[in-house]
């Protein structure tokens, strides 16, 4: 995984909870790149998940809700860090149909062998759209957080319905409506 | 506060670290891109080395196909024959002026 997302994860941790917190969570945490992260790095995504739950645990806020909320810093870091992403796009549907390029670019460029999550369209129209996010980190969480911000940056209301396709949530459908 | 300082300096030494270890995994990458453009430069050299010596062999050859049709032409010319070639698939038909007349 991306070490963006872990030094974002971090960075979240410090603001919202602060440096005791942040320190904490990598010491009672079993992490086998000791809790030293970069954004051009890359690390398993065991850790993230190792976090989360461990930060869920001590500061009792459910996961899913921490995915959510690191979901919505990880967009505004996105549109600072990927601006490029964001030229000539004057909505959110637009710019989720075009995800998976820019995922793919970003990931691959320093790490041709990454293991990459898929955004597939499966209906598009002007107020409706439903893609299918395929993932073994199983982050759908985190996705309708950062999709949720992204609708807020283009200041557009969008509902966002979650379905599973397999149990596991390797497979999920998110259905957006306008 | 002095544990809020301990956190913090703990923070920052795990900091320096991931500096350093984005430092070291840019050298490697830049260095990968320095080598792959060197092989793509090489590989470029080369091609054009081959295009050029294609070329050089069409204009030898385009050479010899003149010089034989030349030839050919003052064969027909001395002899005082007239060609004709009718294409059928094409519908073309290509006949000697002299044959016209």
């Amino acid at each position: 995984m991306k070490g963006i997302v872990f030094t974002e994860f971090f960075e979240m941790v410090e603001e919202r909870f602060g440096f005791e917190m942040s320190n904490q969570l990598v010491e009672d945490t079993e992490l086998k790149s000791g809790g030293v992260y970069t954004a051009v790095g890359t690390y398993s995504h065991h850790e993230i998940v190792a976090l989360v739950v461990k930060l869920s645990e001590k500061t009792e806020i459910e996961i899913p809700k921490l995915l959510n909320v690191f979901g919505h810093h990880l967009f505004g870091v996105f549109v600072k860090a990927y601006h490029h992403f964001f030229v000539g796009v004057d909505n959110c549907f637009d710019f989720f149909k075009n995800i998976d390029n820019y995922i793919h670019v970003e990931v691959l460029k320093l790490y041709p062998d990454a293991e990459l999550p898929k955004f597939e369209i499966e209906e598009s129209s002007n107020n409706k759209l439903v893609l299918v996010y395929t993932s073994v980190r199983r982050m759908s969480d985190l996705a309708v957080g950062l999709m949720e911000e992204a609708a807020n940056h283009f200041n557009e209301d969008i509902t966002i319905t979650k379905e599973l396709i397999t149990p596991d949530g390797d497979s999920v459908r998110f259905i957006l409506t306008k | 506060m002095d544990k809020e300082l301990e956190a913090i300096k703990k923070v920052l030494i795990r900091e320096r670290l991931a500096r350093k270890q984005a430092g070291e995994i840019i050298e490697k990458k830049s260095l990968e891109l320095y080598n792959l453009n060197q092989k793509l430069l090489a590989a470029n050299h080369q091609l054009e080395e081959k295009i050029l010596e294609r070329t050089k062999e069409l204009q030898e050859k385009n050479l010899q196909i003149k010089s034989n049709e030349e030839r050919i032409n003052l064969a027909i010319e001395s002899a005082g024959l007239g060609v004709w070639d009718w294409n059928i698939e094409k519908t073309t038909f290509f006949t000697a002026k002299k044959l016209l007349v």
